[in-house]
């Protein structure tokens, strides 16, 4: 388990999170929870939530501490960062703003996208960042460090293979978010990074996606990719580990894409 | 020196990032060869991080030479999972001063240097079944260059080269190699040890850098050793900066 990175027999840099706090949403599953695992298998004491219990109880065997919670409730995802601070009695170390996604959507052409779609795919992604970032920011700024990662996405860089207005505008903004994050609490020591992930089948919205290409559009996907295959979560999970690392010290307002090359 | 050792090869690597780059790689288990032109500095950069050190002698803008450097290298270690090209020099002339010549050489060691190395490991790597290749680029290739003293657009042309070669030859040598690029932003350096530039880059620091501070030839190392050791990796194709976050001034 975990992210050792390492260089097969000769090479090899063990970093380590022991006494670290880490608070991750959309922990439930995919990336998430390999993010999860990954820190856990670091040392790391990590906090998670998501919105199902079931998973959850999966990811809560890695030892992670688990909560349920809609980050659509600000109130609620404010009082979680508040009770984890209470609990390590200080600064959350690392904040990692996983939970995002298309919310079970189909792509429609603009003129028939509703309201409700567009508003529940931007609270999900940027909202949701935006609201734990704020949370968790005053005690890291007392600190005098913190690290923040979030996920964007390769559609957030550029049109997005999932099709979906909201999701492209939305992932679009977490990139936005972080540059002004690490401008703003860069001289607090805290640093502000994204990490964007190709497309990796994760979850049941990404096989969807993957199914609907057919054996000729999954073959010419792999094609493109300089490496000759799709991502995993422990590729993404590994590119998380460094930003949250002493390795990453200098290393702020970045955006990281994990796709293999393209 | 161990058997199973990896192998690095730190072109430039007797000072500055290219030395803070070797030692942290040798600290990550690597043996080192270092490629230089400065033999005083490489020797004593290669008596710092111990036995299982290279030192070779020579001119990166040389492509015959590369061919005989990284023979010798693989000669001695027996394979090279990990090319560095980071040997590069400032260019500070403008457009309405640079001769024919000195725009050639400039283009010579910060970017046919690249390919020079890359053109002699990538066998080497292709046989062996994998490597790594991180190639040095500069803040210079996006910005246009904040340190006018340093350099201006004849390295800016060169390091901006380096990201077009990057991203093209991940494609070329995948899945078997890795490559990326690396650009760093104000480092502190000997090069950057000039009044001037001290003065200049505080200011920047101050002004124009989100963590308020200058860089370190470690902070670059650190990554340098993340993608040398990130297992698996995922990224290929890509450019790191590693600036602190210094707003386009």
């Amino acid at each position: 388990m975990g992210s050792r990175l390492r260089g097969n027999d000769g090479g090899r840099m063990d970093i380590r999170f022991d006494a670290k706090t880490v608070v991750l949403s959309g922990a439930g599953h995919g990336f998430g929870r390999a993010i999860a695992e990954s820190f856990a298998g670091l040392g790391a004491r990590v906090f998670g939530c998501d919105l199902s219990a079931r998973e959850l109880a999966e990811t809560a065997k890695a030892g992670v501490s688990t909560q349920v919670i809609d980050l659509t409730d600000r109130a609620a995802s404010a009082d979680w960062i508040k009770r984890v601070e209470d609990a390590v009695g200080g600064a959350v170390d690392v904040l990692v703003n996983n939970a995002g996604g298309v919310a079970g959507q189909e792509p429609h052409p603009i003129e028939e996208v509703g309201d409700a779609d567009w508003d529940r795919i931007l609270a999900i992604n940027v909202g949701a960042a935006f609201v734990l970032s704020r949370a968790a920011a005053p005690a890291m700024k007392r600190a005098g460090h913190g690290r923040i990662v979030n996920i964007s996405s390769g559609a957030g860089l550029q049109a997005s293979l999932t099709g979906i207005q909201a999701y492209c505008a939305a992932k679009h903004a977490v990139i936005g978010l972080t540059r002004q994050l690490a401008h703003e609490l860069g001289p607090f020591g805290i640093t502000v990074n994204s990490v964007a992930p190709g497309f990796v089948r994760t979850n049941e919205a990404t096989e969807k996606q993957w199914a609907s290409y057919g054996a000729a559009g999954q073959e010419a996907l792999v094609r493109g990719i300089a490496m000759k295959r799709l991502g995993t979560a422990q590729d993404i999970a590994n590119a998380v580990i460094f930003f949250a690392s002493d390795l990453a010290g200098f290393v702020n307002g970045q955006i990281l894409q994990v796709d293999g090359g393209k | 020196m161990m058997a199973d050792a990896r192998v690095a090869i730190v072109t430039g690597g007797a000072r500055g990032i290219g030395r803070g780059c070797a030692l942290a790689l040798a600290r990550a288990g690597y043996a080192i060869a270092l490629i230089d032109v400065l033999a005083p500095e490489m020797e004593r950069t290669a008596a710092e991080i111990g036995p299982a050190t290279m030192c070779i002698h020579a001119d990166v803008a040389d492509f015959t030479r590369a061919q005989q450097v990284v023979a010798e290298v693989r000669d001695r270690f027996g394979r090279i999972d990990f090319l560095l090209n980071n040997a590069g020099r400032p260019m500070p002339k403008g457009l309405l001063e640079i001769t024919e010549a000195e725009f050639d050489e400039t283009i010579a060691v910060n970017l046919k240097s690249c390919f020079n190395y890359i053109r002699a490991v990538a066998p080497v790597m292709l046989a062996q079944g994998g490597g790594r290749i991180a190639s040095m680029s500069s803040l210079n290739a996006h910005s246009g260059g904040v340190t006018a003293a340093l350099s201006r657009f004849a390295y800016a042309s060169a390091k901006a080269g380096i990201l077009g070669m990057t991203r093209a030859l991940a494609k070329e040598l995948g899945p078997t190699i890795l490559i990326n690029a690396i650009c760093p932003g104000l480092i502190q350096t000997e090069l950057a040890k000039n009044p001037v530039i001290v003065e200049r880059g505080t200011q920047i620091a101050r002004d124009g850098i989100a963590l308020h501070r200058m860089g370190s030839p470690d902070d670059v190392a650190q990554l340098v050793v993340f993608l040398a050791t990130c297992e698996p990796c995922f990224i290929t194709g890509q450019d790191f900066k590693v600036d602190g976050f210094q707003y386009n001034m």
